[in-house]
């Protein structure tokens, strides 16, 4: 009897747990919501709800208007246990869209690239239909004339602006999935892998040119200066290379003390570059070692790009609130007090001297990178 | 708390599943059946406590039966005499449920670890990042590699679902308490289907690397309690000539042994030092009835 009391109360708070780890799992664990920056084109931002799944638009002579949603018609979800997943389709993107000749093109995680024309108000298809590819879309999206390059899973793509077709033969198959937002300099594309690998590859076949091994994965996107790539890896190291060949232009990486996620930015001759570990380092172009003092420590770890305007550098961290840093190229010294716009993922757009940041609610903000204060410009929510 | 719970269970569990995902050329299928195996027999001593409690309780059924029968109408009368021969078989009731409680937020941090080092999202990655240990080798196994043979352990898998099943319902079948009492005969019948049914329902939407976890975890639990009580339950499904005792050492022929049964609670009444009673000799008798009646 007490026995069988035993085991039963045990057997039932084995199903209570079991539950409540379901739960767990239905809550944000296996859910993305996406990090997709804004943009702005003709004067209007355009970005993706990381709360609702919605590509919004709003005309930035009118910010108190309704944002029109141009949300195109999206690859059905498929339905899962308990309806995790089974939720109406969500349109999910980690890359910044481009905005090109009125199409804004959109990699989504779920493999598809939607080309949305902006200049309508209900978001109709470019193409005749999204492309669909192998697998979920991190990086940004790409255009280099009328192509469109595209990662997806472990491959880079190159498609037609114009129709949608694939141009090149075959897409160009990476070590691991691809992360890192290609960049186009010359008539190569660059960008790393999870696989531990950058990669050279030329624009017009998808060929390999170069490729280059770590001991972490690379999930940050190059900067390509005159000739030199900037690059740092999970391995928290920062890196420059010869663009022509990959070979190593410092005598040691530059080392971190956690993972390097973000793009660095390039001024007179200094990289300045954040890290996982919170700071904010400026590394001297030519030799790789240390420029100022002490490097910059912030509030949580920087994932999103940093950015120069005029002479202040711009770095968002990720914390329970997310502060926006304006530091001082030369001395390392903050400008004004940090500004709490709350979490920042997502890369900021700069337009001529605004700067626009989007945050984990949909509120996006524009800076006024002189005074360091920050003004709710809307949210995209807002119906 | 919170942190606590990270610190000191979950992050050494994430980092060791990376360290020996990397051990294994980056398989983070192996790695997870290692790390199972290594945390099982970390809480070894307590499962084995928890096996032998049950296997003591098994033992002392007869003589609790009789008791209920005895005492049908006096339930006061029923709790004392039920709580004396705990105490004279130096059998503490709490025996089978307390060691899988103290063994149990390993066990779920191991659940977590398997959950967190298997990113599927950026944010999940990122999630990841700040969970790790500053080593360079554990950057270098990043990612895990994913796939085991055709099974990808970042999703569901039908197959792995099916073993999960399988494996809870061998383990279930090989610890259940024999019971002559019709009602919980049923009951225990009912829940040595429900558990593996809702077990593998619900591992239908888990990655597979945790179904993995749980296949592991069953088939080294149902190995220790075959060294420790043989088939158990499974006894009767096995066909003549399968050991059934203690490992190698075990009787042939697919049944339990009530002498060693009862001769174990006699050594652990005189280790109690209890003088043994009329009731417990009768116990002995009644014991091997029962079993016949079973046979």
């Amino acid at each position: 009897m007490h026995i069988f009391r035993y085991k039963s109360l045990l057997k039932l708070s084995f199903i209570i747990l079991l539950f409540g780890l379901l739960l767990a799992g239905c809550s944000g664990i296996t859910n993305p919501n996406g990090w997709a920056g804004p943009v702005v084109s003709d004067n209007t931002l355009y970005a993706v709800s990381q709360k609702d799944g919605e590509l919004r638009a709003v005309d930035l002579s009118k910010p108190n208007s309704v944002p029109d949603n141009l949300t195109p018609r999206l690859k059905e979800a498929s339905s899962n246990f308990l309806g995790c997943e089974g939720e109406s389709p969500k349109l999910v993107a980690y890359g910044t869209p481009v905005v090109s000749d009125g199409v804004a093109y959109i990699g989504a995680y779920d493999g598809m690239i939607y080309a949305v024309n902006t200049k309508t108000k209900a978001g109709t298809e470019a193409w005749s239909r999204p492309v669909e590819t192998d697998g979920p879309i991190v990086a940004n999206p790409v255009i280099a004339g009328t192509s469109l390059i595209v990662a997806s899973g472990n491959k880079l793509f190159a498609i037609n602006t114009l129709n949608g077709s694939f141009l090149w033969g075959e897409p160009f198959k990476a070590d691991g999935n691809i992360w890192s937002n290609p960049v186009i300099y010359g008539d190569k594309v660059y960008f790393g892998s999870l696989g531990h690998k950058l990669y050279s590859v030329k624009l017009d076949s998808g060929q390999l040119y170069w490729k280059k091994s770590f001991d972490g994965p690379v999930s940050s996107t190059p900067l390509i200066i005159d000739n030199t790539i900037y690059i740092g890896t999970f391995e928290s190291k920062f890196y420059a290379l010869d663009a022509e060949t990959g070979d190593p232009k410092w005598e040691e990486p530059f080392k971190a003390n956690d993972w390097f996620w973000t793009k660095a930015a390039y001024k007179d001759g200094t990289v300045y570059v954040g890290s996982l570990d919170k700071n904010v380092y400026a590394i001297d172009a030519a030799t790789g070692k240390a420029k100022w003092n002490a490097p910059v420590l912030t509030e949580g770890p920087i994932r999103a790009a940093a950015l120069i305007v005029g002479d202040v550098l711009l770095v968002s961290c990720k914390t329970n609130d997310g502060f926006v840093h304006g530091i001082d190229l030369e001395t390392g010294q903050e400008k004004w007090r940090p500004i709490d716009l709350g979490k920042i993922y997502a890369d900021p757009w700069v337009e001529g001297n605004k700067v626009y940041y989007l945050n984990r609610n949909d509120d996006i903000y524009t800076l006024d990178v002189q005074k360091g204060t920050a003004t709710l410009l809307l949210s995209l929510d807002r119906k | 708390m919170i942190e606590l719970w990270d610190k000191v269970l979950l992050e050494p569990l994430i980092n060791g599943l990376l360290v020996l995902s990397k051990a294994f050329g980056g398989s983070f299928g192996l790695a997870i059946i290692t790390l199972t195996i290594i945390v099982n027999l970390v809480v070894l001593p307590l499962t084995l406590r928890q096996i032998k409690s049950t296997k003591a309780m098994q033992s002392m059924q007869p003589k609790m039966q009789e008791l209920q029968k005895k005492y049908a109408k006096d339930k006061q009368k029923l709790q004392q005499e039920t709580f004396k021969l705990y105490k004279e078989s130096g059998v503490n009731p709490l025996g089978c449920a307390l060691p899988l409680v103290i063994q149990m937020p390993v066990l779920i941090a191991l659940y977590q670890a398997i959950m967190q080092t298997l990113p599927t999202t950026p944010e999940h990655l990122f999630g990841l990042s700040q969970r790790l240990y500053s080593f360079s080798f554990i950057q270098q196994a990043l990612p895990p590699e994913s796939n085991l043979l055709w099974i990808n352990l970042a999703y569901p898998n039908f197959f792995l679902v099916l073993l999960v099943m399988a494996t809870m319902w061998l383990s279930q079948k090989m610890s259940a308490v024999p019971s002559t009492d019709p009602k919980q005969q049923q009951m225990q019948s009912m829940m040595l289907w429900m558990m593996p049914l809702m077990f593998g329902f619900i591992f239908l939407s888990f990655p597979s690397g945790l179904s993995m976890y749980v296949i592991v975890g069953n088939v080294f639990r149902m190995g220790v309690q075959y060294f420790v009580m043989g088939w158990g339950g499974l006894a009767t499904m096995l066909p003549a000539g399968i050991p059934f005792g203690s490992g190698a050492k075990g009787k042939k022929g697919g049944k339990p042994s009530p002498d060693k049964d009862a001769k174990e609670i006699e050594i652990a009444a005189k280790k109690s030092k209890v003088t043994t009673t009329k009731e417990e000799g009768a116990g002995d008798g009644t014991s091997r009835n029962k079993r016949k009646n079973r046979r």
